[in-house]
Formats: structure tokens, C-alpha cells, sequence
């Protein structure tokens, strides 16, 4: 391939990489080396800003059997008691309140024909899917704060930079994102190092932690998303997909 | 016996030790003479010396002439006690041996229904069989029934309990403690 | 003023008659008494006069938990529900009904402690809290529907995640028998009427908000899973109800039914209950499978999951898929329930079934029975409802009292018959008091008797079980011995006390109950099961125990279905649970330390606030001969001990009547009593004469305006 003159060109040339790496090649060598692309905006842009595009997948997920929940509220419970200090199902990263009693289309028929304590008795509990590429809570964050956690790359808030926009918040999928009133800023699943505090305080194991799968293309959404994005980010976007000239 | 160092020996208990723990994890006694070739006499005295390290889990326990192996991680003594005497073919001692360890225990009569489920497993036919007229057998002439006001029959041991007594208990168990939530 | 975790530190009080909305301080005005019951106490005490009914403007409702609901400790989903009870007969006396489900929980997110609910409103309302936004709405589109419908419909006014709880037509219509509702199957009973008096439909939440933990989160963790570990089945029984290979013991009555084999048959696909080894805390839900415990073999295929309230482990609440509800009865094929709500078809309203208790159309009448029951919103009263309705079937009371047109017009043939429907009929002229039949089974026990003049022999008829002010024996002698009378004397209403029983039917052996025993309370408190042995101090202390953790829990909130956890299903503990697990509880949550002893004083305080406002409603100190009354048939009845139920007791198999303290019989003897009584007031510092609280009790406690204004009525004990 000829050389060409691209961020990624000046990227492939700047890594140690075989000479006829191509451009998939670069992508798929990247995922097992580079977890993100910090730089990449900044050199397209010429901004001083640098956003984070996340390309590399978390190492676990929690996951849920709707079948075993039995509606106890322990996870959502244990979320905030033992990350915060206090109980708080509305800041609770596992929700499960919010579809106890209809399940998760909310009210939409009285009683008795839909989901939840009010329904089939079956609670949905909503846990984050730790979305591969594109990510759509940390492509909306304009500051980039939404970043991996270290151990489990779990795509988490990092309160220091958050600034408490809320643009995460509209843009997930599956309304997963929650928000510290109380702190002004974001906050999300972030896997609790390994050991998700809601999975420990389960009553049924109807929640495990387990090897990290795509289920973003797997379960229903809750909400139509409002993707949101920087410029200098969706120009960002253009150094690995053809989107032509802005 | 000398204390085992033997490691050939080692190697033929811990073996040993594998199986029945997987026996006892799924609720089983392992009879010794089915896993150990050797007499009884040259089986290890205790599992719990120098050169076995590891496996004190493995107890023995002894019944009607045989002895069993069970693993204390998976088995408390009280259920290897069922599961070892469950093995026995009279099935009159099986129900004695049950019954006088529940009147001693609790003390509570022992449902003849009980010992259709596990360990035991009995079937109703054989059941009703061992269970008419238990008490002629003078080795279990403190076997008695009662019956309650549903019709479910109760056994218990005059060694621990007068018939009043059971009576009153195997009612309470079958039929008052059922509106008594 | 330091600052607690636990408590929000903000009480709401509504008035309903000037619409008035206020804010109070929890901590200043309540930190001494709780929450829960003990705040319900202090506001009738000092606010609600002496010789107030149930059903009277001046009554006040207080929907009361405590520091501990809302967080994961475990079990503390509670909710009580404080007033003067229209049930209580003669004298409508303070009392409290309970509920679990989720809407304690969320009045703690909402950021309140208390709900004070004082004055009438003229037209129907309902209480609408969202966090610190309170309203008092118009409910005249609700009134007249049942607690599902008015549950749906308050929902889609203020969004899927409200919790409501409800009354429903029986409430509405003052049926003194009728309940508070809320989370489907959780209701409290006897407080419903208080409710439709004040033209209340429904008080509903919600919350986002917080309740903090005062201590450093590691060791939050560390004490709930510890208090997890120690923990039981439902009614904290101990061991397995089949022998399992993990277990020492095991008891055919336990409620710790998982086993393989058996299986919450209608999930989809269906879940094993399994074994369920007491380490695993991740499998502490399974332990309890209710409905086969409650209804019987064929439940299993029915069972979708189990439930219950916030934060419990224990899932006791069965919910059920019963397909013919639909085509049969015209019910919903989902029900749930627990205990005596899932057990109302077989209780007496029709006298037996095809295939008897646990046959399919027993299984169906509890069902349908459940449902009338949780969206009429009709109480139960521990099945006292349906012995009543029982004995006036057949004492010919039915007969000679209704109209020869009313008895017509009742569907004899389908009771005749075993046929469910039946009940169709009868919960829906009790809701809507249609008839005299309707009216009077509605108006509780003591009541009816006063209106349709039974005789002496109802009172003492075991068929019948009342205790007395109008309410059923709820754990007394017939597994407690003298213990279980102290503790059923003491209520003014249903006797919703559980520690005493819990303990000694967990299913340990005899000789084990009787070690921990000791420790708790001295040598002699347990006897073996039906072979009691004469009083003692350590029984009078096992009472005083028993009611006072039941005023602890039910004020801190904890389930007293679980706690207090004396026995834990350990054998590396010898079995023994922890008995401060309480307090340390309390100390982490809030920050305020108090040992075991210094909160059971917190307990002594309420309990003899409860007490005080008994002796100054009754307008005597004499509790001891007027009020701690024990009924005859403890003493008299030759067959207590043998069991039986609505169909009867059988007689003893040979030989005179058993007498009392001999093996086989729970027949209590009435000296025994009164020595049990005596070191029962001793205990409490109550005066043996009267059973009354004295001045030194009452100052020890904090209580000196009580006792002031009790000495100003005459009312404190000589």
C-alpha cells in the first residue's frame, strides 16, 4: 500500500508495524495494543483538544437472568452503599427499580398483561452493556471523560472530569446512565474492579459477572437515543471511517 | 499398621479420597470394601495423621456390619449416619435405627412417608410391608406407630417417647400446625 | 446537633381537614423512640385524647419506619401503620398493622421518616409524595375501585415507579376488617376503615433521594454480609424440612423447603430451588419455596418466582400462575401472596373441598380468596374472618339471624359443593357491607358477637381461636407454653409477634434451643415441644424479650419474621445467631452507638409507651385482671395439643384428658399463669398488682411526662 499522508499514515509510521500493514490491519493490531486513540482528533483537527475515542472492548459484563430475579432490590442497594456510602436506587448502576412494577415498557395496559410485580411477576434487571465501538455515552461526553477503567476497561465516568452535562445521559440507549445530584456528575457501571457489588449481594445468582460479549445488538432498547457529539470528535471519526470532507 | 508414610499408600488414599468426596457431594456413602482391597484392619486407623495431610476430611462410619466412607466437607455425620444405614437390606432396620435417632434427637415421631425420599428411597409397597407388625420383631419391639387425624401414620420409639406423647406430636406435625402459620 | 445516618431527620404531617402541609424534625421531636410504631405512640400519646375511636376525626395515622428501612440491611422493608384500631372490642385501643413491599423503602428515598396523617377531608383524596413535593389530591375518580385499580391508575398519574399503598371498597366502606395495601400482596391489617373514615384512598411515593450510612462503607459491607450469613429461612427457621447432606438437623415444618427435585415450576424455563448450603449467600432466595409449603404439591407447577419486600433475602411472598383464574372466576391468572392470604379458601368459609386441602380446587379458592381479599382490601385477621363465618354456619346463627330472603339469596349450594366461587360471593358483600350478613362479618369478632348476641361458648370454642378484644391466639401456648400466653396478653388487636416462635420452632433439636437459651435467658426458658414444665423466671424474660425486640423491629424497621436472630443454620457456630446483630445494625447505619442493652432500653421505652396509652384509654391501671386476659380454653380444653384445625380436633388415643405439664398436652394451669404473670410485670418493673407501669419505670425510661399525666388521670399503679 502506498504510503499516503493521513493521521493514520503519520500514526502506522510512528508504531513499530510490519511495512504492509494496511489499514485493517492497523485497526486490528490496535485493538490488542492501544486501547484508545487519544491523539488522533488533535492531529486532524489541529486543535488542542484531544478526544478519546474508545476502540477496545471491556474484559467482563454483568449479566442477568430475568427469570431468578426475585425483586429485592439487593444490587441496586449494594451499588450505591458500597461506592457511595448511601442508599440510593435513583444513583443505583444495575436498575431494577424502575421496571419492578410494570417491567421496562413502563405502564402501558393497567394490570396483569404486562411484565413486572404488576404483570407476569417477571423483573427485568438493566445492567450496562459496556458497548463495544462506537460507545455511545463516551462519543456524546464533549470532555472526554468517560474513559476505561484500568483492570476491567469498563467504560467508566472519571469524576474529575466530568462536568455534569448530562449529554451521556441522552445519549445511551438504554438509559443506563445515572446522575449524582448531589455531586453534579455522571456516573455508570464501571465493573467495581472485577468484583461488581451487585453480582456479590445477589440473594439468587440471578447476576454474574462474566467474559465480555457484544449484547448491545442483543437487547431491546429503552429509548431513542440523542447522539451528540463535538465536531472535533466526529472529525475524529473520519480517521478510520470515510466520511468525506466535512 | 505404622503411621503411613508409604507414598504408594498416600497415592491409593488420596485416589480414594477423590471418590468419595464426589460420592458424597452427591449425597452417597462409598462402602470401604468397595474401595479398599485390602482388610479392613490394614485401612488406616485415622485419616488424620503426619503423612495423610489433606485428607481429614474422610471419615468412616459403621452400619449394620459395614463400614462407609464420607467426606466431612460435603456430609455432615447425622445425614452419613442415613445415607450409610439406607444401604442396608432390611429395610426394618433402616426405619428402627431412623426412628430412634429422630424420638432421641428432637424429639419428634418420624413420618412413614419420610422414607420414601433420600436417602432412604424406600417404596411405598416395601414400605407398608416392614412397617405391619415392625414391632413383633422383638429387636423392634420399641417401634410403634400412630396415626393422625389425616390418616398419616407416624413411628416412634417407646425408648424415648410414650405413645401420648407421639400421638400429640405426629398430630401436630400432619394436621395443627397447618392452620397454625 | 450531631447529624445520623439512617434517618432523613424530616417527618411530614398532613392535614387532611385544612390541607395544611408541614415539615418536622425527626430528630429533635423522635430520635428516642425510632420510628415505626414507637413515633406512632409518642404523636397518639401526646396528641390524640384519651377515649378517641378509630373512625373519629380526631384519630391520627401515622405510616411510620425507621433508620434502618431503605437501606440493605437485611430484612428492612417495613412499614407500620399506627392509630387507634376500629377492631379493638370493647375499647378501640392504639394498636399497629404492618406491611413490607416497597413503599417504606420509598418514602426514605422521598426523604421522610414519618407520615402523620390527622383531621378529615370532605371529599376523597389521596396523598401524592414526590420527594420533597407533597400534594393532597382529588381521588373521586379512585374512590369505589378496588387496590389494583386505584393502584394502576395512581401510577399512570405519577409514573411506573410509584409505590401506592392503598385502600380498597372495604376500606372505603368502613369495614372495620379492611387493610392498607401496597407492591400487590403486602397489606396491613385492621388500618384500612381508619383510612376510608378520612375520605383517604391512597398515600403513594416517590423517591430519589438518599439515606446515608454513617459508617465507613467497608465495614457496612462487612456487617450486612455477616448479618447475612447468620441468617435463616423465612420465619428464620434454621435447618431444612427434608434430611440434606449439608445439614446436621432438619425439621418437616421448616420453612427452608429448597431441595432438588422441587422447582419454581411455572418459570420460564423452570428453576430448581436446589440445595441451598447455608455459606452460599447467593443463593439465600431460594430457601424458602412458600407456595407448596402453604398450599400444597400442586402449587409447584404454578410458581413463578418468589418475592417479597426491599432489601429481604428471604423471598416469602409466592407468586403464582394459575391459568383458569381467568376463565373460571374472571380473575387475573397472577397472584401472590404469603402465610394466611394464601390460605383464606381454606380456612372455614367453605367447610372442605374436592380432594380435600390440597387439592385443585383448594388451591384454586385460595387463590380467588387472595384476590378478594388484596383488592377489597379486606382483613383476615389471621383467618378469624373465615372461623367466624364458620361458626355461624354451623351454630345456626346464620340461619336464625339473617332475614329468610338474605339466607336465600346466599349460594349455600356452592359452599355445599366445595365450589370457590362461593367466596366471590361472600368477600363481595363483606367489602360493600351488603346485607346484615356483610355488615356484621365486616365489623370484626368482638362486635359481631356484641350484634348478634352469641353465646358464652363462642368465646371459648377452639374452632372459634379468639384470644380476645376481638382477635385470634397468634402463637401462644400451643408452641410457646407459658411464654407464648404472656406474649398474647398483651395486644390490643392482632398479636403480630413473632421472636418467641421463630426461636423454638427454627428446628433445632430440643437440647440445643435449651443451651442458647440459657444464654439468652437463663437456665429453664425451653422446654421440649408439648411437654411444658411450670413457670419460671428465664420464661418470663424469653416474653418480655419476645415483645420487646417485636417493638424494636417494628420501629427500626426489620422484619419480625426474621429477627431477632437467635439460632443461625452455622454448625461452625454451634447454632447459636447473634443477639445484638440489632444494635450493631442500628450503630453502623446511624452513627449512634448503642450496645445491646442500651437499644432494648430504646424498646422498653415504646413498649411501655404502648402500655401507658393502653391504661389511660381503658381509664384504668388495673391491666393485670381487665386487660391480660387469658382465655379459658388454655386451661380447660383436654384436647390443646392435639392439633387440629377448622375440621376439628381428634381425641388423645386412650385415657383421661392429658393434664397440664405432663408430655402430649399444651394445656396451661391457671396458678402457673398468674405466678407467669407476676414474674412477667417483675421483669418490666411493672406493678405485680395491676400489671401497670410504675413511676420509677416510666422515669427510668425517659417517661416522666407520662407518668405525670398518668398520675393526674389516678392512673399510676399505688
Amino acid at each position: 500500500m502506498a504510503k499516503g499522508d493521513t493521521v493514520l499514515d503519520r500514526i502506522i509510521e510512528h508504531l513499530d508495524l510490519p511495512s504492509e500493514t494496511t489499514r485493517r490491519g492497523f485497526l486490528r493490531v490496535n485493538l490488542r495494543t492501544a486501547a484508545a486513540l487519544p491523539v488522533l482528533g488533535a492531529l486532524a483537527a489541529g486543535s488542542t483538544k484531544s478526544p478519546l475515542i474508545i476502540l477496545d472492548n471491556a474484559e467482563g459484563l454483568v449479566v442477568a437472568d430475568t427469570t431468578r430475579c426475585v425483586g429485592c432490590k439487593r444490587c441496586e442497594t449494594a451499588c450505591t452503599e458500597f461506592n457511595e456510602g448511601r442508599a440510593q436506587p435513583s444513583l443505583a448502576r444495575i436498575k431494577v427499580s424502575r421496571n419492578y412494577n410494570f417491567g421496562p415498557r413502563g405502564q402501558q395496559a393497567g394490570m396483569f398483561r404486562g411484565m413486572g410485580e404488576f404483570g407476569n411477576f417477571r423483573v427485568v434487571q438493566d445492567t450496562c452493556k459496556q458497548c463495544p465501538h462506537p460507545v455511545p455515552c463516551a462519543t456524546a461526553c464533549p470532555h472526554s471523560a468517560i474513559v476505561l477503567e484500568p483492570k476491567t476497561k469498563a467504560r467508566m465516568v472519571d469524576q474529575n472530569k466530568c462536568v455534569g452535562c448530562r449529554m451521556c445521559q441522552v445519549a445511551c440507549p438504554w438509559e443506563m446512565m445515572t446522575f449524582d445530584e448531589s455531586a453534579g456528575k455522571a456516573s455508570k457501571c464501571f465493573l467495581c474492579n472485577g468484583a461488581p457489588e451487585c453480582v456479590q449481594a445477589c440473594t439468587t445468582g440471578a447476576l454474574r459477572y462474566v467474559s465480555w460479549r457484544d449484547l448491545s445488538k442483543a437487547i431491546p432498547i429503552r429509548r431513542g437515543a440523542f447522539p451528540v457529539t463535538r465536531d472535533y470528535k466526529s472529525a475524529g471519526c473520519g480517521n478510520c471511517h470515510s466520511i468525506g470532507k466535512l | 499398621m505404622p503411621e503411613s508414610r508409604d507414598s504408594n499408600l498416600v497415592e491409593r488414599l488420596e485416589a480414594l479420597a477423590t471418590e468419595v468426596r464426589a460420592a458424597s457431594r452427591s449425597a452417597s456413602v462409598v462402602r470401604l470394601d468397595q474401595v479398599w482391597t485390602g482388610s479392613e484392619d490394614e485401612f488406616p486407623k485415622s485419616l488424620r495423621s503426619d503423612g495423610l495431610s489433606g485428607l481429614d476430611d474422610i471419615a468412616l462410619i459403621r452400619d449394620h456390619g459395614q463400614t462407609y466412607l464420607y467426606s466431612e466437607r460435603h456430609m455432615t455425620h447425622q445425614y452419613a449416619e442415613a445415607a450409610a444405614r439406607a444401604e442396608c437390606e432390611d429395610i426394618r432396620h433402616i426405619i428402627a435405627e431412623t426412628v430412634r435417632a429422630d424420638s432421641a434427637t428432637y424429639p419428634r415421631p418420624t413420618s412413614v412417608e419420610s422414607f420414601t425420599e433420600p436417602p432412604f428411597r424406600v417404596s411405598r409397597a416395601s414400605l407398608n410391608a416392614a412397617v405391619d407388625g415392625i414391632s413383633d420383631d422383638p429387636r423392634y419391639a420399641d417401634i410403634q406407630a400412630v396415626l393422625a387425624s389425616d390418616g398419616s401414620r407416624f413411628l416412634f420409639s417407646s425408648h424415648h417417647m410414650d405413645p401420648l406423647y407421639a400421638a400429640s406430636l405426629a398430630e401436630w406435625i400432619a394436621v395443627g400446625s397447618l392452620t397454625n402459620l | 446537633m450531631p447529624t445520623y445516618g439512617g434517618w432523613t431527620g424530616k417527618t411530614l404531617r398532613v392535614n387532611l381537614s385544612s390541607g395544611k402541609i408541614s415539615t418536622e424534625d425527626t430528630i429533635a421531636k423522635y430520635k428516642d423512640y425510632l420510628g415505626g410504631k414507637g413515633v406512632g405512640y409518642r404523636v397518639l400519646w401526646d396528641e390524640v385524647p384519651a377515649g378517641t375511636k378509630g373512625f373519629d376525626e380526631a384519630n391520627k395515622i401515622i405510616m411510620g419506619v425507621g433508620p434502618l428501612t431503605g437501606t440493605s440491611a437485611p430484612s428492612s422493608g417495613r412499614t407500620s401503620i399506627t392509630t387507634i384500631f376500629p377492631t379493638s372490642y370493647p375499647w378501640e385501643l392504639v394498636a399497629a398493622g404492618h406491611m413490607g413491599g416497597h413503599w417504606g423503602a420509598e418514602l426514605k428515598y422521598a426523604g421522610w421518616d414519618n407520615v402523620i396523617i390527622e383531621g378529615k377531608s370532605e371529599k376523597p383524596v389521596y396523598i401524592a409524595i414526590v420527594d420533597s413535593k407533597v400534594e393532597i389530591r382529588d381521588a373521586s375518580h379512585l374512590w369505589g375501585n378496588g387496590i389494583y385499580r386505584a393502584t394502576a391508575s395512581i401510577c399512570q398519574e405519577m409514573g411506573p415507579e410509584t409505590q401506592v399503598a392503598a385502600i380498597g371498597q372495604a376500606g372505603e366502606n368502613l369495614v372495620r376488617l379492611s387493610v392498607v395495601n401496597n407492591a400487590y400482596s403486602h397489606s396491613a391489617g385492621g388500618v384500612g376503615a381508619v383510612f376510608g373514615s378520612k375520605k383517604l384512598k391512597a398515600v403513594a411515593v416517590r423517591g430519589t433521594g438518599a439515606v446515608r450510612i454513617a459508617a465507613d462503607k467497608q465495614e457496612w459491607k462487612k456487617l450486612t454480609r455477616y448479618a447475612l450469613s447468620i441468617m435463616g429461612a423465612n420465619n428464620n427457621n434454621v435447618v431444612p424440612s427434608t434430611r440434606q447432606p449439608w445439614a446436621e438437623y432438619f425439621a418437616p415444618m421448616s420453612r427452608w423447603t429448597a431441595r432438588k427435585g422441587l422447582y419454581w415450576g411455572a418459570a420460564d424455563p423452570p428453576v430448581e430451588t436446589g440445595e441451598c448450603l447455608p455459606e452460599d449467600l447467593n443463593r439465600i432466595g431460594m430457601r424458602t419455596m412458600k407456595a407448596t409449603y402453604d398450599m400444597g404439591p400442586l402449587a409447584e407447577k404454578y410458581t413463578v418466582r418468589m418475592g417479597g419486600c426491599s432489601s429481604c433475602p428471604i423471598r416469602c411472598h409466592s407468586h403464582v400462575e394459575v391459568p383458569q383464574m381467568e376463565e373460571k372466576y374472571g380473575l387475573s391468572r397472577y397472584a401472590a401472596s404469603t402465610c394466611t392470604r394464601l390460605t383464606a379458601g381454606t380456612s372455614g368459609f367453605i367447610e372442605s373441598y374436592p380432594e380435600g386441602r390440597n387439592g385443585l380446587a383448594a388451591v384454586e379458592a385460595n387463590i380467588v380468596a387472595e384476590h378478594m381479599l388484596d383488592d377489597y382490601g379486606i382483613w383476615d385477621n389471621y383467618h378469624q374472618l373465615s372461623r367466624d363465618f364458620n361458626y355461624i354456619c354451623r351454630s345456626g346463627l346464620a340461619k336464625s339471624r339473617l332475614s329468610a330472603d338474605e339466607y336465600k339469596s346466599i349460594p349455600w349450594e356452592k359452599r355445599e359443593k366445595g365450589d370457590p366461587s362461593f367466596l366471590q360471593d361472600i368477600y363481595r358483600r363483606i367489602a360493600f357491607r351488603e346485607g346484615e350478613l356483610g355488615s356484621v362479618l365486616g365489623e370484626g369478632s368482638g362486635l359481631m358477637a356484641k350484634l348478634w348476641n352469641f353465646p358464652e361458648a363462642y368465646f371459648n370454642d377452639m374452632r372459634v381461636d379468639l384470644w380476645k378484644m376481638g382477635h385470634p391466639r397468634h402463637h401462644a401456648n400451643e408452641e410457646v407454653g407459658q411464654t407464648g400466653v404472656l406474649v398474647n396478653m398483651n395486644y390490643n388487636a392482632n398479636i403480630m409477634c413473632h421472636s418467641h416462635r421463630n426461636f423454638i420452632t427454627c428446628g433445632l433439636p430440643t437440647n440445643v434451643l435449651q443451651t442458647l437459651g440459657e444464654k439468652l435467658w437463663g437456665p429453664g426458658a425451653v422446654d421440649a415441644p408439648r411437654n411444658y414444665t411450670p413457670m419460671n423466671e428465664a420464661k418470663a424474660r424469653f416474653a418480655v424479650w419476645s415483645l420487646l425486640r417485636d417493638e424494636l423491629h417494628d420501629s427500626l424497621t426489620l422484619c419480625n419474621w426474621m429477627y431477632p436472630l437467635a439460632s443461625s443454620p452455622l454448625k461452625s457456630r454451634n447454632y447459636e445467631g447473634d443477639n445484638a446483630i440489632e444494635s450493631k445494625l442500628y450503630s453502623l447505619v446511624t452513627g449512634d452507638k448503642k450496645d445491646v442493652a442500651e437499644l432494648d432500653l430504646v424498646a422498653e421505652r415504646i413498649f411501655n409507651l404502648h402500655r401507658a396509652l393502653t391504661v389511660r384509654d381503658m381509664n384504668t391501671s388495673d391491666m393485670r385482671s381487665k386487660h391480660d386476659t387469658i382465655p379459658d380454653y388454655v386451661f380447660d380444653d383436654p384436647q390443646v395439643g392435639f392439633g387440629g384445625g377448622p375440621e376439628g380436633r381428634r381425641t388423645p388415643p386412650s385415657g383421661p384428658p392429658p393434664k397440664p405439664f405432663t408430655p402430649g398436652t399444651a394445656r396451661m394451669d391457671r396458678a402457673d399463669m398468674e405466678v407467669g404473670k407476676d414474674m412477667y410485670y417483675e421483669t418490666l418493673g411493672w406493678d405485680k398488682k395491676t400489671g401497670s407501669p410504675t413511676r420509677a419505670t416510666l422515669e427510668k425510661l425517659g417517661l416522666k411526662d407520662v407518668a405525670d399525666k398518668l398520675a393526674q388521670m389516678r392512673l399510676l399503679p399505688a
